[in-house]
């Protein structure tokens, strides 16, 4: 009887237990306008925890510490931001003006070429195709310039949203951690401890270790776009930087802006190769000597699981998915590995 | 059952915990740690930064702490209630009880994937304060001289146990 009420009480706080887990997790999949901030405060945290522990070890008051860290983060958010938003309004405001402008230009040409072809061999080219090429034109154009807009929304609501996520973070992770630990059934408990804090150790040396190469990676390809005379060097590092952080796909992307400036700008001359052997070399030392030291130890995947776990990842949330895929490849990997010890080993 | 304080103490608490004025019973969790002899070598301010590293559990009667030839990571000790230490190698004459103050596992903190040779069960309703592996891990980051001492203190209980168990031996030889 005692032992039939007992295993009844097991089984409701398992139910209890997993029901809060999977609809917590159901609601943050679903809603991507929580689940984006929320991720990117969760990394955040993880990345700069070390730096508040290392302050609170210091004697720092705990909300000193805290709002060091969240007034580090705002004024490195909002003043680039601050100063590329002027920039964006003034370069969308000169697209307006450009669009006529192209228009008459694109106009110009197609009827000059419409009466050599006409003159050539006598096939008259309808003028209907240029309307429909224009028409589909100016509506893709319209729909990224209303886009334009939505995503500054977004922006600025995260420059909102992801500080005040990150300071309650760090102010009540803890007993947010300890009111998760207390509905955890016993019969579970150490294992999903455990398994909790391998996750955390992983995604945070992860997102650590990629933040410093990132920023090794910006910082050599800023210095060498800039001894060699390469306009915008500083802009250029910091998108490389940017998209390093993707796996495989990044160092490609990073990389083409560059080339393209140079390619517009000066032609396919000598600057053109120096800036390719730049991005070439930059990638080399990242790939054979930054990664392997500073990455590769902490998630130890296979390639092909990293690459499937990228494109779901993009699949689902986009470019901050292609960020978090990895890392979240490796917690995976890491209960499968505590549930095949469970079941298989035990 | 009524709950205890859970372990996420601030300084402030954690002094008023050890005034004249607060209760002390094992509900007080820094005036329960500083009356087991393991802890007699800390500090106030010491006991304050282990002590945020401690899980309250609360265990039913009859319920399993931890399973014979199961992996544990924790260290344990008894708040409250009775535990019992039972094993399919041994009679049910040899089976052994816990009580208030006492502990078990020091080694599954030592060593990585220890598997336990009891079966740990709850006799009574009891209250435990476990510190797990990963905790050692986080302590040793942040607490190092904390952690010093702890894992001096675990080497010692161990070590106390092996000289118990040479004594037995040799009186039987």
């Amino acid at each position: 009887m005692k032992k039939n009420s007992l295993r009844n009480q097991n089984i409701l706080r398992h139910i209890f237990f997993l029901t809060v887990i999977i609809s917590s997790m159901i609601v943050i999949i679903n809603i991507p306008r929580i689940t984006i901030p929320l991720a990117l405060a969760y990394v955040l945290y993880l990345i700069t925890s070390p730096i508040y522990e290392k302050m609170i070890n210091a004697k720092v008051p705990s909300i000193i510490a805290n709002l060091i860290i969240i007034f580090s983060f705002v004024f490195v958010l909002v003043s680039p931001l601050s100063s590329i938003l002027p920039l964006i309004e003034s370069q969308s405001q000169n697209f307006d003006s450009y669009l006529p402008k192209s228009e008459f230009y694109i106009k110009k040409y197609y009827y000059e070429l419409k009466i050599l072809v006409e003159r050539k061999t006598t096939y008259k080219i309808p003028d209907g195709f240029l309307s429909d090429i224009l028409n589909t034109s100016k509506g893709y154009f319209k729909d990224v310039a209303l886009e334009i807009p939505k995503i500054l929304g977004s922006l600025l609501e995260w420059v909102l949203i992801i500080p005040l996520l990150l300071f309650f973070m760090l102010k009540d992770g803890r007993s947010f951690k300890r009111l998760v630990l207390k509905i955890t059934p016993n019969s579970i408990f150490e294992k999903f401890y455990a398994v909790g804090h391998q996750f955390n150790k992983k995604l945070g040396g992860y997102m650590m270790a990629k933040f410093f190469e990132a920023s090794l990676l910006g910082l050599m390809i800023s210095i060498s776009l800039g001894i060699a005379g390469v306009e915008f060097s500083l802009i250029l590092g910091l998108i490389a930087a940017l998209t390093n952080i993707i796996p495989y796909v990044g160092p490609i992307l990073g990389s083409l802006p560059g080339i393209i400036i140079v390619l517009a700008k000066y032609g396919p001359g000598n600057l053109f190769y120096i800036v390719l052997f730049i991005y070439f070399i930059a990638n080399i030392i990242d790939l054979a000597i930054i990664f392997p030291i500073l990455v590769s130890k902490i998630v130890d995947l296979h390639p092909v699981v990293v690459v499937l776990s990228v494109i779901l990842g993009s699949q689902y949330f986009g470019l901050v998915g292609m960020v978090i895929s990895i890392p979240c490849a490796a917690a995976v990997k890491l209960i499968t590995e505590v549930l095949f010890d469970e079941f298989y080993l035990s | 059952m009524e709950e205890n304080k859970n372990s996420n103490y601030n300084l402030l608490e954690y002094f008023w915990a050890n005034s004249v004025f607060a209760a002390k019973d094992e509900k007080n969790l820094p005036y329960f740690l500083k009356k087991i002899g393991i802890f007699k070598d800390f500090s106030e301010l010491e006991l304050f930064d282990l002590v945020q590293y401690i899980h309250i559990r609360h265990y039913s009667a009859g319920e399993e702490v931890v399973n014979e030839n199961e992996h544990s990571m924790g260290f344990y000790l008894i708040i409250s209630g009775e535990v019992e230490l039972s094993s399919s190698l041994i009679s049910d004459e040899q089976k052994i009880s816990l009580y208030p103050e006492m502990y078990f596992g020091e080694k599954n903190l030592l060593l990585d994937k220890c598997k336990s040779n009891m079966k740990i069960c709850a006799k009574d309703n009891s209250t435990l304060a476990a510190i797990l592996s990963p905790d050692l891990d986080n302590l040793i980051d942040k607490k190092p001289r904390v952690a010093v001492k702890f894992i001096k203190t675990l080497s010692q209980l161990s070590l106390m146990k092996i000289e118990e168990i040479e004594k037995r031996i040799l009186s039987r030889s």
